[in-house]
């Protein structure tokens, strides 16, 4: 794989990943943690209660603020002529392979903090039946359309493609 | 009879109403089950109350029946079947015969009384299309079944001049069938069974505990039961399942047929198979044989049947195959299989004996501790944490031959993983059915330089055993290059 050009998706998706990381704790890891340290405090003692709350606060910061640039960096695409590579994960690293004749369809998605940041993500299916085979998110509204529409093009999928 | 395939749209048998009544109460009864569990509970006393739900429940079925029976049609339109239902809601379902991978005509008492087979189609779709037609007369379904693979033959090219009459591959006589139930008996799910009722008799009634299971002796004997009731249902099971199992190529493909009281008929089309699997655990391979699963890019798909109630899904089994001709067998089934007997396995990783060996002695002392804690002091033995000790051994022991077993090999049309020793599968993919491939490798993989390739084609997938960073690369670089 060494001709292949490893593309990486818009920096301002790791912006983006922080909001959406900084939502996640308010909404659902914040309270979950101030319930655990709280009941660790009545059950055990307040020490071990501010020590949770404490270790939760910086993994919390940890995941929403510092996380998403060490995402982003570890993750790159290409696009070969026979396949589309996608390479993820920080501490568990995965390189998927999809074939582009294999593609069946391909889904833009946008929610509205991926449209405040004017990104866009790009989901590929096959006929394997998992979810989504491929995924690219914080890609440009245009570069991803384009990328779709590339991708798409080249993908002729011969007897059901299965 | 006028053919399916002119057009004319065609409904259900009127039998259809009594053969589907059953399965619809039972599917209501399931729908409504905090229901019934509330009016079991609740004891006697309220008859009427009783009888009207059960009334309810019976009309609810038998409504949902006439309506499917009054609504259902189906046709051949333009070369592809067309099934409309629902009254409420309808639905609308084109099939192209295209797209199909596995067709499947099912026999049940009561459709043999009646002379009827249900027809179930599978295509490599999720929900959205897959047709079932539950009671049709054998003449229509002979004749749908035929025009959905001629339909299918003209769009492949696959109508040859002289094609080959039907030849069967295999067949299992009553023998197999049983040994086949032998060897997929679970004696551990029977003994955590037995250990689970002795522990709750003794907490929740110690009198009964006392009088009975106590008793010298009394423990060992149930528990022998336990096991035997565990190896017969098992065994029952497979010849219900399996009897006069034949396996057959035609010009169309493979065809399945087994069943003692259900008759099962599974139509693979040619070039449809995704992936086998070959089991070949400790206790096959003692009897000589193994056992294959054959997949198609239908065999996963959700079961959604035209508002019908499902059953298994179609895929095909091989219950035993004698292993001394395993390799030609296969290679009917999967072209290709019988040149993989020249290649050598590669072996997966050396590094990767020290998660094998871990794994093995995690889960032998942790099962056998179990049994130890729930079993032996039953039979007067006490001193499981000496079982447990020995279990680690064990477990170990077994970790290291896993290792030693797992592997690897390619031809230029299959990828085949081999992995386990007492209970060794190998897996085999066509590689021109890869539908995207994933390289993979955790923080502690990393540590000892493993990586794992998962391979998946339509509906299944196969993972690779851990490989060294060389293999791995191979594996996905090849494929990666070949399948584009």
């Amino acid at each position: 794989m060494s001709d292949v050009t490893w593309r990486a998706v818009d920096p301002a998706a790791i912006g983006m990943w922080r909001v959406q990381g900084v939502i996640r704790t308010f909404v659902g890891l914040g309270p979950m943690l101030v319930g655990a340290a709280v009941g660790l405090s009545v059950v055990a003692s307040w020490r071990i209660g501010v020590g949770f709350g404490i270790v939760g606060i910086l993994l919390s910061v940890v995941q929403a603020l510092i996380w998403p640039s060490l995402s982003w960096r570890a993750f790159r695409f290409a696009v070969r002529d026979d396949a589309l590579l996608v390479r993820q994960g920080v501490l568990f690293q995965q390189t998927v392979a999809v074939p582009r004749h294999r593609i069946q369809h391909a889904d833009l998605r946008q929610g509205p903090i991926e449209r405040a940041f004017g990104l866009s993500t790009l989901a590929l299916y096959t006929a394997a039946g998992i979810s989504v085979d491929a995924s690219i998110p914080g890609l440009d509204e245009d570069v991803a359309e384009q990328l779709r529409d590339e991708l798409l093009q080249r993908s002729e999928p011969g007897d059901g493609g299965v | 009879m006028s053919s399916p395939a002119d057009g004319e749209w065609k409904r259900l048998e009127p039998a259809s109403l009594a053969i589907n009544l059953l399965p619809n109460i039972w599917r209501t009864l399931r729908s409504a089950w905090p229901l019934v569990l509330a009016m079991v509970v609740s004891g006697g006393g309220a008859v009427v109350r009783d009888l009207g739900f059960v009334g309810l429940f019976f009309l609810l079925s038998l409504g949902r029946t006439v309506t499917h029976f009054l609504t259902l049609r189906y046709r051949m339109s333009a070369g592809k079947l067309e099934i409309r239902s629902g009254l409420l809601g309808r639905q609308n379902r084109v099939i192209d015969p295209a797209h199909i991978q596995n067709t499947e005509l099912l026999q049940n008492p009561l459709h043999r009384l009646f002379g009827l087979v249900e027809l179930r189609v599978e295509t490599s779709g999720q929900a959205g299309a897959e047709g079932l037609l539950s009671a049709l007369s054998l003449a229509d379904a002979s004749a749908l079944q035929a025009a959905l693979q001629a339909t299918r033959r003209k769009g492949d090219g696959l109508i040859e001049a002289g094609d080959p009459g039907d030849e069967e591959i295999e067949r299992n006589g009553i023998v197999e069938v049983l040994g086949h139930g032998v060897a997929v008996a679970r004696a551990g799910a029977a003994l955590i069974v037995y250990g689970v009722a002795e522990e709750v008799t003794r907490e929740l009634y110690p009198t009964l505990f006392a009088d009975t299971l106590a008793r010298p002796g009394a423990g060992a004997v149930l528990l022998a039961v336990f096991l035997s009731l565990g190896y017969a249902w098992s065994v029952l099971g497979a010849v219900v399942r399996y009897y006069g199992f034949r396996l057959i190529r035609s010009r169309d493909g493979l065809r399945a047929e087994s069943g003692l009281f259900t008759r099962r008929r599974v139509q693979i089309p040619a070039g449809r198979v995704q992936l086998l699997r070959i089991d070949e655990g400790l206790l096959r391979r003692l009897m000589g044989y193994a056992s294959v699963q054959i997949e198609t890019a239908g065999s996963n798909s959700p079961q959604v049947e035209s508002g019908m109630p499902a059953t298994a899904a179609a895929e095909a089994i091989i219950p035993m195959v004698a292993q001394d001709l395993l390799a030609e067998t296969l290679d009917a089934v999967l072209p290709g299989y019988a040149a993989t007997a020249a290649v050598p396995w590669r072996p997966s990783a050396t590094l990767a004996f020290i998660p094998a060996v871990f794994l093995g002695m995690l889960r032998w002392t942790a099962l056998l501790w179990l049994v130890g804690h729930f079993v032996l002091p039953a039979i007067g033995l006490g001193r499981y944490d000496v079982v447990a000790g020995l279990g680690a051994l064990f477990g170990a022991w077994t970790g290291w031959r896993d290792w030693g077993t797992a592997g690897w090999k390619r031809t230029p049309k299959l990828l085949l993983v081999r992995r386990g020793f007492l209970s060794r599968q190998s897996t085999a993919v066509p590689v021109e059915k890869v539908q995207s491939v994933h390289l993979r490798q955790g923080p502690l993989q990393r540590r000892f330089g493993l990586w794992r390739v998962s391979v998946w084609v339509a509906g299944a997938r196969l993972e690779t055993p851990e490989l060294g960073e060389a293999d791995a690369r191979a594996i996905f670089g090849g494929l990666g290059g070949e399948i584009g």
